[in-house]
């Protein structure tokens, strides 16, 4: 069926469009204006904006960690108010809405793949990905020490991402988990696994040019050590020095922005971060941002959950060892009376405002760490109005206020930014060529707003949501359910290294370690499945 | 008008959950839209007689130990039973009052299913015995049982005041925090968990206790006047409760309340 | 007695082709005021299935061995929890206390007779022992004064045993919730906790039986809640006390129960008649012959299926032993859910 969506602002940073126009697709992909024939359906988008479909590329919508929230905290879902964990469907609903069509789940575990592609089988509407953790695991530490380290680390990631059918490799505070079960109780870039000697920087650098070596497109995608800690902003400076102008990327940054200026030691120093990621060219990050409200916080960085368990709201958790990084679940409530909560908050937008590229800085809450993913909308407008950031300072402790450049920050994002930021810039970082942009032969994943005067409404609720050519949404009401593709990359590597994580799981752990591996079968067959190539 | 009453036409035939009969919510309701709400597979109507009211009193005549949820989460008003009821009762309670003039079930003023907290303020009297883990997880507010409790009273609770007039299960008071269990029924050894403390020495907060129970229950209060031991624990958890017990020899009457 | 033998499908105990059974099963159901989908002894997909079934026809889903599981998530909702799995347990923890007496599948696989493989002085494990019983709860908050160093009258086997406790770099408490009381399984994550205070230690609640563990998770994400759902105008409610499948049947509240089982754990507790669907694999044998029985494949012998692996504690493929054509309970309670009629 061929469709057109006449009349409205079509925003293409990818081509350089941005201009009132038409967009035509068929059969679930963008053509070119045709000649000679009409429409069979057509869609007026007159006064409205026309965008490929967002993508999301750090998000926490499947996994045993996320569904432990669930199980954890049913009291707060009761009364339907609380989104920091919903049920598979509604967050294919939700995210469909605001005129998404990919979200990338950014922490699983090879050793709970399974469970994630099971529920990621189960959100509909949109794409999903994974990415796999690694980073933490003694079989990883066994094979830095082996004389043929390099390459047999790039096969085990790899074989990681096979067995996992993940789009690309994470690494959560590198060391930090396996050095928690030696009691460790704090572990920073140079600080050394127990037994094995690593420091958290060698296991960055080794998995760097391992996923260089595996030809994966998305960089190795990293979550520093020390989150959340007063003065972290060297750490996060020290990290990004490290990556020595190799391909970097750093996850909800805002979470690292943090000096130990004022009166409580506790500042924004998200200045200093954004210079640094203006300079480094790299570097690529996400935000993290912190928006105020009760959310549950969800992170495969064990060491940092198990430290902050006590300031749990409400007083309840679950940390979860594992063979690997594991995992934690502390229910959190961001205050806007908080001291911390409003610096945090002023972080993450001065690093949106200040990292002047918005093809290497990613809108994210670090959802649901940060806030959960339906304040999208909300920080959308923040980032596109001044006065309205200035509404919502005016609310905040003034101490805290002052502890951030925010208000002096006269920069808002506009339409070609919002673009690039939650389209463009995200399908190029995950190496996928026909998403995120409105070219012919791009799947025709089309987001239509209809602008107001409240953004926010606006982001919500997309007027028209189209998914592979097909309206998925409207006016904030999804049609019937229909599902998406997941993603994954398919690197080759040597099978050698089956033979040796067979000899290790089975003695170590009492498990074959093709236990773990996702039965495609199981989750919907090839056809649910696609594979985004790797360089050559 | 006055009270809205509901008169229990023939035993429930399974367990009920009650908690969408709140007084404040049922005060100027028709009969007719009671009858119509629905207790999971059955309509008020078909258990109950209605007689419509207009205060934020309601009145349960009759009891029965399947209806479950009587009071959870009330927030105001007051709801009296003329019977039994059964598990739940004042389950999550935050304001109000509930007086049961028969025995109540388990989980007595503790947590909702589904939340880890037990009730929050308003007061509870029930005249007769109660189960199993009354005032569990118990926050603020009043629970007196005239009668018996079941084991684990008073379990996990963070502060308030519980009372139980009659003998108690085992383990009274298992992982409380804070908070205040008086034990109507003689006893000279704590329980597991807890030691032995001094009791205030001129006895000015066992009089403001026993007014304070004494306007609920006489019996209560009286129980108060016989407090002769105190025990502080449970030393498993943050240990800062206390259990006052009656040592079966009343103090001397000038330490009683007016 | 009657015995679901070799055929699709059996009404009242005689032989049926499958067509007619499904459609039997869904008339059944369609029909029923309070339906009941209980057992729940199956796969991820079976779960998934049975949660898209109950939505539909407004049912109350429940497990066969849910109380286990709901003690455990309480003790983890009420005052939160640290826990390992059973592989993590098996190659680092240098102490193991086994409360009462676990099944002995997993604690075999944890290989305590072997040192812990990933310790670097490959010392041998200290294995201690607690037993279950009506007392365990109030030993148990002994055992944490004494942890938290606090002056408590103790016996003296208890102040050895927190001495010992106190001595491990990596320890692992291990239950069963089946054995044991809510209170004890709050008092052993609390003891965790304290221990925690000094070194490390980290709770292995164990599995319970019929994929229990698997079903609570999937029933997580389909529905944001474990088992004990009733759903109301397609929404789903979480009730632990009265969407218990047993007493529902006890009381009468139930009045048609499709009984789920897959994995071979057998009939229904209750003897109480109710008007019954039963998907069991053959030789399956009942007290009295159900109205419908259908005969379905077992997940990781006959087909593949996702269960809840209990070393790795994760869902996993498992992938069939001798697999056999037989159709899997989420293709069963697919096509029962079609046969319904209009609504």
């Amino acid at each position: 069926m061929l469709t057109r969506i006449t009349g409205g602002r079509v925003i293409d940073p990818a081509h350089g469009r941005d201009g009132v126009g038409d967009v035509w697709f068929e059969d679930g992909r963008i053509v070119p204006p045709p000649t000679g024939r009409a429409a069979d359906a057509s869609y007026d988008a007159q006064g409205a904006i026309v965008l490929a479909g967002g993508i999301d590329i750090h998000s926490h919508i499947a996994g045993s960690n996320l569904n432990t929230a669930r199980l954890l905290l049913p009291d707060l879902r009761r009364d339907g108010s609380f989104d920091g964990a919903p049920a598979s469907f509604e967050i294919g609903r939700l995210y469909a809405q605001m005129g998404f069509s990919l979200v990338v789940e950014p922490a699983i575990s090879p050793t709970v793949a399974m469970q994630a592609q099971l529920e990621l089988a189960a959100i509909p509407f949109i794409d999903r990905a994974i990415l796999a953790v690694v980073g933490n695991e003694d079989f990883l530490f066994h094979l830095m020490r082996a004389d043929d380290g390099a390459n047999a680390i790039a096969d085990y990631v790899a074989r990681a991402l096979a067995g996992s059918r993940a789009l690309g490799v994470k690494c959560i505070n590198p060391g930090a988990a396996a050095a928690l079960k030696a009691n460790a109780r704090a572990f920073g870039l140079d600080d050394v696994v127990p037994r094995w000697g690593f420091s958290s920087r060698a296991i960055i650098h080794a998995l760097q040019q391992a996923v260089a070596t595996t030809g994966v497109v998305h960089p190795l995608h990293l979550h520093c050590s020390n989150l959340g800690l007063p003065g972290n902003v060297e750490t996060a400076l020290a990290t990004i020095e490290a990556a020595e102008g190799r391909p970097l990327h750093l996850a909800h940054l805002q979470f690292y922005a943090y000096g130990t200026e004022g009166p409580r030691k506790f500042s924004s120093a998200a200045p200093r971060l954004a210079e640094a990621v203006n300079r480094e060219k790299n570097i690529t990050v996400d935000v993290g941002q912190v928006m105020f409200g009760q959310t549950v916080t969800v992170s495969c960085d064990v060491l940092r959950q198990f430290n902050g368990r006590h300031s749990a709201h409400p007083r309840t958790w679950s940390i979860a060892e594992d063979i690997g990084n594991g995992g934690g679940v502390v229910p959190f409530r961001y205050r806007r009376t908080s001291f911390a909560n409003a610096v945090q908050f002023a972080a993450g937008l001065e690093l949106f405002l200040l990292i002047d590229d918005p093809t290497r800085v990613f809108f994210t809450t670090d959802h649901p760490n940060g806030a959960p993913f339906t304040t999208y909308p909300d920080l959308f407008a923040l980032l596109m109005d001044r006065e309205l950031r200035a509404q919502w300072l005016a609310t905040l402790p003034q101490e805290a206020v002052a502890m951030t450049t925010l208000p002096a920050i006269a920069r808002e994002y506009t339409w070609p930014e919002i673009a690039m930021m939650t389209r463009t810039a995200p399908a190029r970082l995950l190496g996928l060529v026909d998403r995120g942009h409105l070219a012919p032969g791009a799947r025709a994943d089309i987001a239509v707003y209809r602008p107001q005067a409240d953004r926010a409404a606006m982001f919500r609720h997309a007027a028209l949501v189209f998914k592979d050519g097909v309206l998925v949404a409207r006016d904030g009401e999804v049609t019937t359910p229909r599902f998406g593709r997941v993603l994954h990359s398919s690197p080759g590597f040597d099978r050698a290294i089956d033979t040796r994580l067979a000899g290790f799981f089975e003695d170590t752990y009492g498990v074959p370690h093709r236990a773990f591996d996702v039965a495609a079968e199981l989750v919907g067959g090839t056809e649910h499945f696609e594979v985004v190539p790797c360089r050559s | 008008m006055g009270a809205v009453v509901l008169r229990l036409k023939a035993p429930p035939p399974w367990p009920l959950d009650l908690a969408a009969l709140q007084p404040a919510a049922l005060a100027g309701k028709s009969a007719d839209e009671i009858a119509r709400m629905t207790l999971g597979r059955v309509a008020v109507g078909d258990v109950f007689a209605v007689s419509a009211g207009d205060a934020a009193e309601l009145v349960l005549q009759g009891g029965s130990p399947l209806l479950d949820c009587v009071g959870a989460g009330m927030q105001s008003g007051t709801l009296l039973v003329e019977g039994a009821v059964g598990a739940l009762a004042a389950a999550g309670l935050r304001g109000g009052r509930l007086e049961v003039r028969g025995d109540a079930g388990d989980h007595l003023g503790g947590a909702a299913p589904d939340s880890r907290m037990g009730m929050s303020g308003g007061v509870v009297l029930v005249r007769g015995n109660a189960g199993a883990r009354a005032g569990d997880r118990m926050r603020r507010g009043l629970l007196i049982v005239e009668g018996d409790a079941g084991p684990e009273a008073a379990g996990g609770m963070i502060a308030g005041t519980v009372a139980v007039c009659g003998a108690v299960g085992a383990a009274p008071g298992v992982l409380m925090r804070r908070g205040t269990l008086l034990l109507g029924t003689p006893a000279v050894a704590p329980p597991p968990g807890f030691i032995v403390g001094r009791l205030a020495g001129d006895g000015t907060f066992l009089r403001l206790l026993a007014r304070a129970l004494h306007a609920v229950s006489p019996r209560a209060g009286e129980c108060v006047a016989a407090v002769q031991h105190r025990w502080l624990g449970d030393l498993a958890a943050l240990g800062k409760g206390e259990i006052l017990v009656t040592g079966g020899q009343a103090i001397p009457q000038h330490q009683r309340s007016g | 007695m009657f015995e679901l033998v070799d055929a699709e499908a059996a009404l009242d105990g005689r032989p049926a082709p499958l067509p007619q059974g499904i459609a039997a099963a869904a008339a059944l159901l369609a029909g029923a005021a309070a339906p009941v989908i209980a057992g729940l002894r199956t796969d991820a997909a079976g779960a998934v299935a049975a949660v898209a079934l109950a939505r539909r026809l407004g049912a109350v889903l429940d497990h066969a061995e849910s109380e286990a599981v709901l003690r455990d998530l309480d003790a983890m909702r009420i005052g939160g929890w640290i826990v390992t799995t059973p592989a993590q347990a098996r190659a680092f923890a240098d102490l193991v206390l086994i409360v009462g007496d676990p099944a002995p599948d997993v604690l075999a696989a944890l290989a305590l007779e072997r040192p812990p493989m990933l310790d670097a002085e490959q010392r041998p494990r200290r294995v201690l022992r607690l037993a279950a019983g009506e007392t365990l709860a109030v030993r148990l908050g002994l055992l944490r004064a004494l942890a938290k160093r606090r002056e408590v009258a103790a016996p003296h086997d208890l102040v050895t045993l927190a001495e010992a406790l106190a001595g491990a770099r990596y320890g692992v408490v291990v239950w069963s919730a089946a054995q044991l009381s809510s209170l004890a399984i709050e008092m052993l994550c609390g003891l965790i906790e304290d221990l925690s205070a000094a070194t490390r230690y980290a709770g292995l609640p164990l599995p319970a039986p019929g994929n229990a563990a698997g079903v609570a998770q999937a029933l997580g994400w389909e529905t944001g809640f474990p088992f004990r759902i009733a759903f109301r105008d397609g929404m789903p409610r979480h009730d632990p006390v009265h969407y218990e499948a047993t007493r529902m049947v006890a009381s009468g509240e139930a009045d048609a129960v499709l009984w789920l089982d897959a994995l071979g754990g057998g009939p229904p507790p209750w003897r109480k008649q109710v008007r019954l669907v039963a998907l069991a694999p053959p030789g399956t044998r009942f007290a009295d012959p159900p109205e419908v029985a259908l005969a379905v494949g077992r997940p990781g012998i006959d087909h593949a299926g996702a269960l809840f692996h209990p070393v790795a504690a994760a869902v996993l493929a498992a992938l069939p032993t001798a697999p056999l054509p037989r159709p899997t309970a989420a293709d069963l309670l697919g096509r029962i859910q079609a046969a319904l009629p209009a609504c």
